[in-house]
């Protein structure tokens, strides 16, 4: 399995994952959300509440797990010696790659928070309201 | 709720709330139908405080749900201040919400996690044109108004329920509103808490000049309205 198609399973599994939590999190608070529809909070302000999770859960998983990445990486290549004593392998952190990571799993998320968000925002007041 | 009268104004002032022939049938599981609102006309005016009563069943909240925008008619007209509600979109319906209606319902429905300044701040987050400088000092003035300034920075849970639901009423007034709707507002509450409550719907009423429309199945809270 080629690099490339790890990389789409792992994106769709991540995807799954945000979109499968603020699905849940669209029922636990659907009658948060017929609150703040009746205060005057209009579909598209609801629907970037949950597009904004979503994009934030996107970008914290990918920074949290860079993070754990990096401390691992050093770690592991300070521990794990050859037997002359040199490094096993060269570590290489590129920031560049660091931002891509960011960037892309922000945009993962936020597509993945699509669905959801206009779920929530579609929801009728009245029915949220009363449960 | 059966051809229910028409309320006429009671004092010569700006129309808030003005319902024509309104009808609410719902057809859930029903071959025709059932019709709970018969045609309402319904005209408040500013400083209005109208009680609507009831047995369960009878319409009431449905009522209240078409004056506060959250649903529609099946047919007739709704004007709030002065605005048909006809054919305006969501957006335009929401505004016309936020801007000119509190509401106060039976269960408190703040929101737990918050304290009870920023429940109260809640309806003001949304309006983009208020100054964001002004907002905490606006709910803090409203919390003062209801007797909860030692309450302010207390999550909402941990407040009694009368202590809740004059948070509720605060946040119902964030936005200055020309009409206050309260469904069952005193229901869980008991009789002091009740009192006190009602108490402070008639002091915006006076104070303000809000228009309170009262919904309730119990004639003992409900005094004399004007």
């Amino acid at each position: 399995m080629s690099n490339n198609s790890i990389r789409f399973f792992v994106g769709l599994s991540v995807a799954f994952g945000i979109a499968s939590v603020l699905v849940v999190s669209v029922v636990e608070k659907s009658r948060e959300i017929g609150i703040l529809r009746a205060m005057g909070i209009t579909r598209g302000q609801v629907m970037r509440i949950f597009l904004l999770q979503g994009g934030l859960l996107g970008f914290g998983g990918a920074l949290v797990g860079s993070v754990i990445r990096s401390v691992a990486l050093t770690v592991w290549q300070k521990t794990m010696r050859s037997a002359d004593g040199t490094p096993m392998f060269e570590l290489m952190f590129s920031g560049a790659l660091f931002g891509w990571t960011l960037a892309l799993a922000t945009m993962t998320g936020l597509l993945a928070a699509f669905a959801p968000a206009r779920r929530a925002a579609r929801l009728d007041p009245v029915e949220a309201i009363n449960g | 709720m059966a051809d229910a009268p028409s309320s006429a104004p009671t004092s010569a002032g700006r129309p808030v709330v003005q319902l024509a022939n309104v009808r609410k049938s719902y057809s859930v599981g029903l071959p025709n139908g059932t019709e709970v609102l018969h045609g309402i006309d319904l005209d408040l005016v500013r400083g209005d405080f109208c009680a609507v009563m009831g047995p369960s069943g009878s319409g009431k909240s449905t009522l209240l749900n078409i004056i506060g925008l959250l649903d529609q008619p099946t047919s007739g007209t709704v004007a709030i201040s002065g605005v048909p509600t006809a054919g305006l979109d969501d957006s335009a319906l929401t505004r016309l919400c936020g801007h000119n209606i509190g509401f106060v319902f039976q269960y408190h429905h703040l929101l737990t996690a918050f304290t009870a300044l920023e429940n109260v701040m809640m309806p003001i987050l949304g309006d983009a044109g208020f100054p964001t400088a002004e907002m905490a000092t606006r709910a803090s003035a409203l919390l003062d108004s209801v007797g909860l300034t030692r309450w302010r920075d207390q999550p909402v849970g941990q407040l009694s329920g009368g202590q809740e639901q004059r948070v509720a009423v605060a946040r119902a007034l964030a936005m200055r509103p020309a009409l206050l709707l309260a469904d069952e507002p005193t229901g869980n509450l008991d009789t002091k808490s009740a009192d006190v409550v009602f108490a402070l719907l008639r002091e915006v009423n006076v104070a303000e000049g809000t228009t309170v429309l009262f919904v309730s199945w119990q004639s003992a809270v409900i005094g004399p309205s004007t």
